[in-house]
Formats: C-alpha cells, structure tokens, sequence
C-alpha cells in the first residue's frame, strides 16, 4: 500500500498537465447536462428546504439561505464524555464540598448509568486559572490551549437528555438519540455542497484507538442521499475504501482504461439518451482526480517541521495531533465538513486507562497541544474567520464521585451527567472571548442560561447560512430537520 | 440523482377538472393541505376548524359563528368569504407570510361548494374500483390490459409508446429484474432464437422460467428486507450480533413458494396466534423482531421496549398500508384523518409481547436446521406447551383456593447497605427498601411467628410488588430477578455443651422447599429448581407494573414448634444495566392446606407430567437447529395497560386505551370486535381494505419502472404524490387481491409480459425533459442496478457466483480496516479465494447495522434501523472506486478476463464480443470492438499479463453493465 502511495505521490506534478486537459472534457461532458439543470439557485422558488442540486453533481457547492459567516467546519468530538469540571467549568464550591454525601435532592427523580446508593461529592482534581484578556478559567491540564482561549467562546450549559453514550452521541451529531438520521455533516453538505469535488465534501477523521460505538451511524446519511455521508479517511492504510488502484494496476493503465470506459460509455449515451450516462463519465473522471486529490491531502509529511511541531504530529499512526492537522489540510482544500472523534475520555474511575487520576491526564496532553496549534494555524493562514471550529463531548460528568456497586472505587471518576457539559466554539462567525450560560455551585446543572442541543444545532446551522426550520427533507410524513420538532433558538449573544 | 426529481411539480400530471365536475380528493383537499392545514388541520385546528375532517367543516361552526363551509351556498360558507374578502384581518391565509389562493383555486372551491361541496375523502383511504380499460389508437400494440391503461394516458398527452427492446436487452431486463441476476450467453442466445420464433410467447416462457427459479425469492426477499428493517446484529448501543437469518430464509422461501400476500402477512403479524402454529409461523413473526435493542450498560430497557413498539408501528403502516403513522405519535395526523388517541389504540396490539429489550433477544424459538424435522419440533414444542400448562394448573388452581395466613412480626434485613421499612397491614406485614437500593442484595426476613397454630405449613407464598405501586402501573419499575432462596426453622432448644450439661441456643435446621408454583405458565418452568441451580433465575425480569407471586411448597410440611422462627433468605444478585433488579416491596404468607403435599407426592400424577415435561424439553434442545427471537404474547392477567402518551412522550401517560384501528379506515374496511394482533392482521388484508393492495403491488412497480404510480411510495396519504394512473393502481390492486388469490408471481408476470416493460428505452431530448422519471411509460425502464445486483451480477458473469441458498449469514472480502467492531467477539472471517461462501449471493452478507457492508452501502442500500420504504439511487465517485479497484470486484475481473481468454472460442474479437453480451446483453458493433482491442493493445505495452483483467474492468464498468 505504502508504494502504491509514494508512486502516485511523486506522480503527482508529471500528471497535472494531463489532468487539466482531462479537466477540458469534463466540462465538455456536464454542458450537455448545464442545459437540463436550470441555474445554481439552490433554494430558489422551492419555498421548501430542497436543496438544488445539479444532477450531474450533487456535490457542487450550492448558496445557503443566506450568507454565512462559516464557509466549512470542524468539529472536535471527545468521545466518552471528557470532565467540564477538571477542564473548564471552575466550581470551588465543589471543592469545599469535596468527600462529603451527596444531598439527597441531588439523586431524586435521576437516572444514573452506574452510581448507587449516596455516593460523595467530589471536587475539581486539578487547579485552575483565569487566563487571555477574557479571563476564561481553564484547568492546568491544558497549558496550551490556555493560551488561545480568546479566540474561543465557550458554552457552559450544554444540555442533552441522553444518558447513555450511544444515544447520547447521536443526538449530538443527528439531532435524534436513535441511528438512522442524517448527521450535522450530512445535513451540512446536502445543503450547501463543498468546494471541491475531487475530495470527499464531508470528511471523518478518528482517533483514540477504538471507533465510536454506534459506528458510521454518527456519519451517515439516513434518509438523505447516501452521497451526503461521511467519508472516512485515514492515517493507516487506504486513505479513503479503495481510494487506491489494486496492486499491479498502474495509473497510465487505469488511465488508458478510463479513455477507452468513456468513449464506450459517450457511445451508449449517444444512442439511449440517457443523461445518468453522462453523470457517471463525469463520476468516474471525478473518481481518477480523487485518486490523486486524496493522497495528496492526506499526506501529512508536506508539511514543514515547524507546523509538525506545533501540532505534535506522529507520522504513519492514527494520532489526534495527525488529524488536527488533516482538518487544517482538507478545509484548505474546500472540505466542507470534518469531524474528528477521539476515543476514550469516559472518566468513571473504573479503569487506569480512563480514571480521572490516571488516563485522563495523558488523553488531556494528547488534545492540548494540536487544539492550539489547529486554532493558531488556521488563524494564521486566515482561515479561521470562516471555518467554525467545535468541540464538545456527548454530555457532561456529576460532580459526585462515581461509586459503581454502591462501594468506594479504587480509583477517581465521575459518572455521566446529562444536566451541563462544556462545548466551545471559535471562528466562522463566532464572537470570541465570551462565555455563555453558568452552571450551579456544583457544575451539576444549568442555573443561567441553559442550551439545548437544539439551539446548539440552530446556532451552527446559521452560522452557515441556514434556517435550521427551513433545512428540512420529508421523511416519515414528516418534515424532518436537525433540529427536530422541538423549538429552538439561535444563540446570538454567541455570534460576533 | 433521480431522486431529486420529484421535486418536480404534481401538476404536471395531475388532471384538472377544467370542465367537467370538481373530484374533491384531486382538486380540492390539495389546495386545502397547501394553503390551509398548517393552521386548521391535526396539528394545530385554530378556531376549532380542521380541513382534514369533515365534521370540522360541513356545515361545522368555528368560534367564528359560521358554517365554515355550507354546502350549495358560497354566500353562507365562511370559508369562501375568507378566500375572497378584501378585509385584510379576515383574510386567509393570513397575508403576512403566505400566499393567498391563486384565481383558479377560488374558482374550484366556488365550484365544489356550489355542487354541493361533497367530501369524498382521500383516495388512498376507499375501497379500490375496478374501472373500464380505456381505449386509444395504440391497443393494437397492448400486450396486456396494463398496456390500454398507459396508452390511454399517453395518447392524452400527445404522446406515443416505444418499439420492442432488442431481445438480449429485454431478457437481461426479465432476469436482472425478476430474478437479480443476469442471463448466462447461453440463456441469450437460447431466447434470441425462441423470440424470431414464437415472439411474445417466449417471452411469457421465459418469464414463467424466470419466476419458478430460487434466485427470484432471493431478489425480492430483498426489496421486503429493507421494509422490515432486517439485521444480523441489534443496532444502538452495542450492536451486537443478533441470530435472526432463519426469519431472513422464510422471507426467500415465502417468495420462491409464492405465498399468497395475505398469508405473509397474517404470518409476520402474528403467526404466533394462529391455531396450533407451526415453526415457520412462528418464524415469519421474527418479522417484528428486527427491532433495536440496546445493550449499551445504564440503559433502561422500557424505554427501548417501548422504542421497539413504536418502530413496530410505524414499520407495519408503512410497509402495509404506505402511512406515514409515525406523525400521529405526537399529535393528530397533520393532513389525514388519524387522531393522536389512535396511534395508541394500535399500540395496544403490540403492547404485549413477551420480548422487552433483553441482551439474550427472549423469547426466543428453537428452529431445526433440517427443515424435515419442522414436524418434530412442532410436535415437541406443542406437547411442551400443554405440559406447561399441566403441570402449572393444578398448582395455580390450589392457590386462589386455600387460606394463606400472612405473615407479621417480622424482622427485615439485608447483607449491605439496603434498608427496609416494615408497615403493619391488617392481613400481613409488608417490607419495603427504604431510601436508595445497593445491587446484590440479600433480603433476610425472619418471623418469630407461629401464626399457623399447631398446623404444619404446608406451603409459602412470596409476593412482590412495585416500590411504587402506584406509578408503576403507568410507568413500569426496574423488576427484581431472584437468583436464590434459601430458608430455616430457627428453634431454640436445649443444647448440649461439651461439659455435658445444656443451655439454651439456636438450632438451625435448613428447609427443603420442592416444588413451586409461579404466577406465570412460561417464566420458567419450574422455579424452584431452576432458583437452586447455579446461575438461574426468577423475577420479573426487565420490568415490573404488577403484582407478582411464587408459592414454595417444602419437601415435608414443616412442624414449627413453639418458640421457633423461620428465617429466609432471597438474593436478588443481578443487575439491569447497572440498576438493582431487587425485590423492593413484599411480603410472606402461609398456607397449611394439606392439598399441596398432596400435590407434589412422589409418583402423583403432577409428578409424573413434569418429568415428561422435562423429557420433551430435552427432546426438542436435542434437535440440532438455530433460533430466532420470535412473538409471544403474554398471558392475559399479566397484560401490560397501553395508554395515551402525551404529545407522544412515554413519560407522560393519559387515558388508558384498548385495542382498535382508526376510524376513518374501519369505516372503509370493517374491523372484528374485540380486535386483537391476529385480527389486526387479518384486517391488513381484508376484502375491503383500501391501502394494502395498493400499497404493496405499487412496490412492485417501483422494482420494475424505477418509479412508482404513485412515486411516494412511503406516503399514501393526501400529503403524498397522486397516483399517474389511478385507474391502473386499482386495476392492478384488484387483479392483485382478487383474481390473482394475491399471488405476487401472478402480478408479477402480468406487469413484465405488458409492452410498457419491454419497450426501448431510447429517449429523445423532448421526452427527457417533459418526462425525466419516465412517469408516463413512454419507453422502456432503464434502471441502475441496486446495490446487491451491482456484485452478484459481477460474481455471476464471472462464473464465481454460488448458488447456495440460505444458512447463516457470510463474510466476503471487505476492504482492511472497516471491520472494527465496538465489541469484541463478532469476527468478519473472510473464506479463503476458491471457498463457496465467499461467492455467495448477496443477500446472505452479515448486516452488521454500525457497520455497513461498505459496498452496498455505497451503492444506496439502507443500514437497516428503521423501516426503508424506498431506496435513493445516487451516482457517485465512490461507487467507481468500488467498481474499479475494491479487491472483491478485482477478483471478478481477472476471474472474467480468464474465462474470455481460455475459454471463449476464436479470435479475440469473438471473445470481447462474447464479453459484451455477456454483460450488456448486447452485441457490441464494430467500432465498440475496435475500441476494447485498443484498449488491450496498449494494455499489452505496459503490463501484458494484465491485458484480460483490465479489459474485463472497463466491461464491468460499462454504463450498460451498470444499468439495465
């Protein structure tokens, strides 16, 4: 695999006089298709949340409702739910209250995933400070990140009704806790397409060592068009499912094979009539620059030292510092969407590899590092005044120490807590340095402020240009949308 | 990306009534769920007016104080004045962000409202009318009465139909569309000679060859897989893998043997209560057994029980009756006639089955892998039922017989750090747990009692009730599992010391309990013993909402002497994701009947039942088989209430409903009373159902025209697409039900021997661009094929494909790195290069729902988690990634290069030739041959081996090869 990646490496420059020329016809071929699509009015006279697409190419980038601010986003998700309260949410009550009972009224009517009987309160296991001119508190856990926080907003008050990861995640990413919607991604490139075809428009990059539980249903596509889904990409082997030619195959013989597979397929269409024809010539010419395109974006050894620094880049391994860097590379390429979801922040104190005293700490120096060096970077190559940066888990953590069997555990965690989790935002639209809504005195719950994932979601859609009730594809003789049927609001205090 | 395509407008094809009578289901309730039902419609009815009911109209005064529409008199109806009135706060819709009725949608409801203003009803929702065929100048061309119906339309619309397809083109149509598979060069070449011959006959015998074939179950079995949302694994949390393909094989089989649609579909509802069910019955009700569970740990299993329910319904009005009845979960259907209570009414036909989101997928049914010995199994599992019954009664009867005397005074502990509050009840003393519950409790319950007098006890009754006893009937608790029970006579006596003389201490001696009686025939069988041995159970395991009891009866009655307690132990070890299944409220009662030592004696008659029960249970585990998780409805007394969920949420409960179907189709099609699942059932395919037919032969269309005649195939209500054809959907629906007996086949053959299917499907720019979806038939269909097509066509022209039917699922080759399981233990083996299973069709491929075969995937075909009424057909890059270097498709290649090369006879120009038939159906010409002996020559310069292979790819990649 690696040679065949080298060869179309260095192959790349010798191609690029006869990719333009392939280029040429391609243009050639969707004209005859121009005339059956009228105009790129993408929303245009629909009065419904249809996106348009030209047929030929459904990926071609279409306007959104209106001008957004974000052209693109990336989304950084921690998978397994990582501590608001040993990261950014600062409760010193907590502190005070550290090792005591947990009140009754904190346990009546809750559902919790492993906590039994009283448990105790836990404090913050790590200092915090105030930092950049907005002051934000942030845990001595992420030294880097501490220093770009005036660049980020963050919410506080992140509110989902899940408790269990796999819903949980889900209904961060599709809006529904069950699979078989269309993640934000999905929803994201239906509507607005992307800005470069060679490339997969929406992007998933993972991390961590293990996939997400509920797997590709947090990239599908459900009841949209499959080609809305995302696309996996990766650091080892293929870089995109048979993105490479088979071993033995070279690209002058795919190409003399693409020559003569076109001129076929122009005859067919010349005698059936068929327009789908002419769409699969031009998917196919797509496919061979994607060839090129793909490799090409996922090679992170282009890059010069310093910027490999910056991130803590690890060549040749699947790392999250690699794919922090991979998402700078895409959305400088026109990527529309990429998600990144690193494995392993499900903090109960069960195990070494998780426990707040134990593995956290390590996943926490994993992230600090390229977080920054992504917010910086992007800054630097001004991408970031329209590209959305967004992370968050799938819900927060208690404050109470988890006691999985009603016994105190070995080690530090906390159990899963539906009530607040932590997100932040930076970029596309976003006006930095604030912080939005407040916990309780315990990070337990929201008391000012509280957001729903729903106006979550209304708030990154519009960031991009759309009406989060108007993106909507009926589905079950509903009008569905990512927002579901609940209302929801945008969160201007959040937009700059 | 045709899909998009339907954004294009109805009106296109829609008849207006110009002249002529105003039909209310095609002119006016569209206007009406345009323009009015937003606001007076099942979500919301402002002034109490709704358009989607009659009786919210006709003659109906809103808050306004008039008839909102009276019929005969635009004067009086409010409705009309409100269309047309120049007062701006009156207006409707109101101004400010709608638009008002356009000239020629005031002129018909002037119209309607003058002739009387009848409201006929949506369409979908009458019985089906057989209409007259329709004539036109091309009947001399009609191969079949479908044919008069097109051609009527078309004539109409200034169009005409097609010639004949070429006869190699439309036998690949027939097989890939009848069967999924393409014909062999000899199948071409024997038909090509047939149809010079005999024409149409041929095709008919080609046709009827097609049908009889196994491979034509295996096709279609797909297109109801995809509705039924069927999965080799469980979906949400874990996804783990879920043993179900036996359901998976009836599908194919109940096709190959041309099951009439009325039996596949009372035996998937609800085979299980038919009278004395046989395995495939019981089989076919796995149907409803594709719902997700979620094992993920911390879950609530009565949420996703009730998850499941709810895709059950959902799933069975999409798939039968082509409603989108998931709407009416929160709220009136917004644009039909189905109110909010209804969808409740429904769910209680499915509200009580035994299933309830356990890990192990219970109940489960033991299917024998030799279909020969079905009559065993049945056999077995029928005398297990009785014996159950036998064994159970006798027991049960005696309870509600004797006097229990309860038990008081009693002390309650626990080992850990559960506490108990005892409250004093006149009849007995109840114990309950007392702030939070620790798991893997053991309740310690002593008696200093000698309540039964002198009279030895002869039997002890446990019963346990919900925390709450209240909240639990609307919103089920966590239940309790007991997995041990252990008791002792605790007397004090006289003891012995070492220095001879005696004091007074506490004996133990251990009681030995026999037999039980549990409350229900079927949770186990016999619990006492199943309680004593190591690692089982009984309890109310997910959930409980109800009272539940177990009499023990001990091996001798027990003397309880004076001074001497009872002491028992109950461990409750095991955890519901996490949550203690404890006994939280209970208590004891006695019986000293002598009947029940009686019972239980030794070579007594319940004795003997119960050791032939566990000889037939023995009998049947002994059979080598599989299972699958299957119906089973609960006994009555233990039947979960079904109520109204508040705006659709299962944390709020209303009224209390019993089962019915909505009111606006019993009218249409009667219901039994009482109705239960099997009369739900049998409603779906009741004479005079209106959807089901309907529904069902409008799939089959979509199959073969890539279009449905009515094109939502997921929404026959108004807010759907109109049918192009009426007259023929009911044609067809009623030729279907009626003079076919519902034999799929028969429509089948009917719809593909019409010369709508085999026209050409050559296309002028003109007709592309009046009729893109080709919704008229004004040519032949030319489809993509579907994702399993896409690799059993390049299995079968490479002479790789297997024939094999059935067993369980099959790992082919899939690119590295996609099969990372979240959990461990489910393995993609691979069969090695020449191994069968490699090669096999299909739809024998694991689904795995997390993890999508990514091939299919690719090319549109669902993951299966919700009920997939209609398939997507994209275009995409990807798709040629697949096609061009997935290794699976690579394999095909060269293996199809090396027949062309060795086996195909005469020059290289004969065999790219065969080739080209071979996957097109078509001979190629000239200049196409030229083209692929160029394509080799240049091959030749660079990688001569290669020569073949890369040939083969750029045929299985033709456009032609893709589509047919």
């Amino acid at each position: 695999m690696a040679m065949n990646l080298e060869s179309l490496l260095s192959e790349k420059r010798m191609r690029s006089i006869e990719r333009d020329t392939r280029r040429q016809f391609l243009t050639q071929c969707t004209t005859g298709l121009g005339a059956m699509f009228m105009g790129q009015q993408a929303f245009a006279a629909t009065g419904h949340g249809m996106p348009k697409h030209d047929p030929a190419n459904p990926l071609g980038a279409l306007e959104p409702h209106f001008p957004g601010k974000a052209k693109r986003v990336i989304y950084l998700h921690m998978i397994g739910a990582p501590s608001q309260l040993e990261l950014f949410d600062y409760k010193p009550d907590l502190e005070r209250l550290d090792g005591q009972p947990c009140p009754q009224s904190f346990l009546e009517g809750k559902n919790f995933a492993f906590i039994q009987g009283t448990p105790n309160m836990l404090g913050p296991q790590f200092p915090f400070q105030q930092h950049g001119e907005s002051g934000a508190w942030v845990s001595d856990r992420l030294p880097h990140f501490s220093k770009v926080v005036d660049e980020v907003s963050f919410i506080k008050t992140l509110q989902t009704d899940q408790f269990n990861h796999g819903p949980a995640q889900l209904r961060v990413h599709s809006g529904q806790a069950r699979i078989g919607y269309p993640s934000t991604g999905s929803w994201v490139t239906w509507g607005m397409g992307t800005e470069n075809t060679d490339l997969p428009g929406f992007v998933v990059l993972l991390s961590g060592g293990r996939q997400p539980r509920v797997g590709k249903a947090l990239w599908g596509s459900g009841f949209l068009p499959s080609v809305y889904q995302g696309v996996q990409c990766r650091s080892v082997g293929d870089p995109v499912l048979n993105v490479s030619n088979p071993d033995g195959i070279s690209r002058d013989v795919r190409r003399a094979a693409l020559d003569s597979l076109n001129k076929l397929n122009q005859q067919t269409h010349e005698e059936f009539g068929d327009p789908e024809t002419l769409t699969r010539i031009a998917q196919y010419e797509m496919a061979f620059r994607m060839q090129m395109a793909v490799p090409d974006a996922m090679d992170i050894e282009d890059e010069p030292d310093h910027v490999k620094e910056m991130y803590g880049t690890s060549p040749g391994k699947e790392s999250f510092a690699n794919n922090c860097l991979l998402a700078r590379r895409l959305v400088e390429r026109g990527v529309r969407y990429v998600q990144l979801f690193d494995w392993g922040w499900d903090s109960h104190g069960a195990a070494q590899s998780e426990a707040l005293n134990g593995g956290f700490q390590k996943k926490c120096e994993e992230v600090d590092r390229p977080m920054a060096a992504l917010i910086n970077d992007l800054k630097e190559r001004g991408l970031l005044e329209d590209t959305l940066v967004v992370w968050s888990g799938e819900f927060g953590r208690t404050p109470m120490r988890e006691n999985r069997g009603g016994r105190e555990m070995k080690l530090v965690g906390r159990d899963h807590n539906p009530g607040a989790f932590t997100a932040w935002m930076a970029g596309g639209g976003i006006k930095p340095g604030v912080t939005y809504g407040e916990t309780d005195e315990v990070g337990y719950g929201a008391a000012i402020d509280s957001v729903p994932l729903e106006d979550f979601h209304a708030t990154m859609l519009h960031l991009l240009g759309f009406k989060h009730k108007k993106l909507t594809y009926p589905f079950q003789g509903l009008n569905q949308r990512l927002t579901g049927v609940t209302e929801a609001r945008v969160i201007d205090e959040l937009l700059a | 990306m045709k899909c998009f395509a339907t954004g294009f407008s109805i009106a296109t094809f829609a008849t207006l009534a110009a002249d002529g009578e105003v039909d209310f289901a095609r002119d006016i309730q569209p206007i009406l769920n345009a323009k009015c039902t937003e606001c007076h419609g099942g979500v919301k009815a402002a002034g109490g007016v709704s358009f989607v009911y009659e009786e919210q109209v006709i003659n109906f005064e809103g808050e306004s104080g008039y008839p909102v529409v009276k019929p005969g008199d635009i004067e009086e109806s409010e409705l009309f004045y409100r269309i047309t009135t120049d007062e701006e706060n009156d207006f409707m819709p109101p101004p400010d962000d709608h638009s008002p009725l356009s000239k020629e949608e005031v002129a018909l409801i002037k119209q309607w409202i003058e002739e009387g203003a009848e409201w006929s009803g949506h369409w979908a929702f009458q019985t089906p009318v057989k209409a007259e065929l329709p004539k036109s100048s091309f009947d001399d061309q009609a191969k079949s009465n479908i044919d008069h119906f097109l051609f009527a339309r078309l004539e109409q619309e200034g169009l005409e139909p097609s010639g004949v397809e070429s006869p190699g083109r439309l036998l690949r149509r027939l097989s890939l569309g009848l069967t999924g598979l393409p014909p062999t060069l000899e199948e071409n070449k024997a038909f090509e000679s047939a149809y010079a011959e005999k024409g149409q006959v041929a095709v008919e015998q080609a046709v009827d060859d097609l049908l009889s074939r196994p491979a034509f179950g295996e096709r279609w079995a797909t297109m109801w897989l995809d509705l039924v949302r069927y999965a080799d694994s469980g979906g949400l949390g874990q996804d783990q893998k879920r043993t179900i393909w036996a359901y998976r094989d009836w599908v194919v089989n109940a096709f190959n043997e041309d099951l009439s649609f009325d039996q596949f579909t009372i035996k998937q509802l609800a085979g299980d209560l038919l009278p004395n069910p046989t395995v495939e019955d019981l089989v076919a009700t796995a149907c409803n057994r594709n719902t997700q569970t979620n094992n993920e740990g911390g879950t609530d299993d009565e949420t996703f029980r009730v998850e499941a329910v709810v895709d059950r319904i959902n799933t069975t009005w999409q798939t039968w009756g082509g409603i989108t009845f998931g709407c009416v979960q929160c709220h009136d259907h917004p644009y039909d006639p189905i109110r909010h209570e209804e969808y409740f009414t429904f769910m209680d036909f499915f509200n009580n089955s035994a299933d309830s989101d356990l890990q192990n997928d219970a109940p489960l049914l033991k299917v024998p892998k030799d279909a020969k010995r079905y009559a065993e199994a049945d056999e077995l599992r029928s005398k297990i039922e009785e014996l159950k019954l036998a064994v159970w009664e006798p027991g049960i009867e005696l309870r509600d017989e004797v006097e229990w005397k309860g038990l008081k005074g009693i002390q309650v502990t626990s080992n850990n750090s559960t506490r108990y509050e005892l409250e004093d009840l006149p009849e007995y003393t109840e114990f309950a747990t007392k702030g939070t519950v620790a798991i893997k409790v053991q309740t310690q319950i002593k008696s200093a009692a000698t309540i039964m007098g002198s009279d030895p006890v002869t039997a002890l009754k446990l019963s346990v009730r919900p925390h709450d006893p209240e909240t639990s009937i609307h919103s089920p608790e966590w239940g309790f599992v007991i997995t041990n029970l252990e008791a002792w006579m605790v007397a004090e006596r006289d003891v012995e010391q070492e220095d001879g003389s005696t004091r007074k201490g506490e004996v133990k001696t251990p009681i030995k309990f026999r037999w039980s009686v549990p409350d229900v025939p079927w949770m186990p069988t016999n619990p006492v013993e199943v309680i004593w041995k190591n690692g089982k159970n009984w309890g109310a395991n997910s959930r409980i909402h109800h009272e539940r009891e177990l009499v023990l009866i001990p091996d001798e009655p027990i003397e309880l002497p004076e001074n001497a307690s009872l002491l028992i132990h109950i461990s409750c070890d095991r955890t519901g994701h996490g949550h203690p299944m404890v006994i939280k409220r209970g208590h004891l009662s006695m019986s000293a009947d002598e009947r029940w030592t009686g019972l239980i004696k030794k070579g007594g008659a319940l004795v003997n039942l119960a050791n032939e029960l566990d000889a037939a249970t023995a009998a049947l585990n002994k059979i080598p088989g599989t299972t699958v998780p299957y119906m089973h409805e609960r006994p009555d007394h233990m039947a979960r209430p079904t109520h109204v969920f508040a705006r659709g949420n299962a944390m709020e409960k209303e009224d209390r409903v019993s089962a019915g179907m909505p009111a606006s189709l019993a009218k249409a099609a009667p219901v039994a009373e009482k109705p239960g699942r099997l009369e739900m059932a049998e409603w779906w395919v009741s004479e005079k159902n209106p959807l089901t037919a309907r529904v069902f032969v409008n799939r089959l269309w979509e199959q073969l025209f890539g279009i449905g005649i009515v094109p939502t195939l997921e929404d026959f209500g108004s807010s759907g697409e109109a049918p192009t054809h009426p007259e023929l959907l009911d044609y067809l629906a009623i030729r279907f039900q009626e003079d076919h007996g519902w034999s799929t086949k028969g429509i089948l053959r009917e719809i593909v021997v019409s010369h709508a299917y085999q026209q050409g499907t050559k296309v002028t720019p003109e007709l592309l661009k009046n009729d893109p979806d080709n919704r008229l038939v004004a040519r032949g269909p030319r489809l993509r094929l579907n994702a399993e097509m896409v690799r059993d066509q390049a299995l079968a022209v490479s002479g790789l494909l297997s024939s094999k039917m059935g067993g369980e699922p099959v790992h082919p080759p899939l690119p590295e790195g996609v099969w990372k399981p979240f959990q461990g233990g489910d393995k993609w083996n691979t069969p090695k290069v020449g191994e069968e299973n490699r090669y096999r069709r299909s739809i024998y491929t694991y689904v795995k729902r997390t993890i999508p075969f990514p091939t299919f995937a690719t090319f549109d075909a669902p993951s299966r988690e919700f009920c997939n009424p209609r398939r997507l057909t994209s275009n995409t890059p990807l798709q040629a990634l697949v096609t061009l270097n997935d290794a699976a498709f690579m394999e095909c290649a060269e293996s199809l290069g090396k027949h062309l090369a060795e086996e195909q006879p005469g020059t290289v120009g004969k065999k790219l030739a065969a080739g080209h038939l071979l996957v097109t159906g078509r001979e190629a010409d000239e200049s196409r041959i030229k083209e692929l002996r160029k394509l080799m020559q240049e091959v030749e310069k660079q990688s001569p081996q290669q020569a073949w292979t890369v040939t083969a790819q750029v045929l299985l990649n033709l456009d032609e090869t893709l589509t047919y």
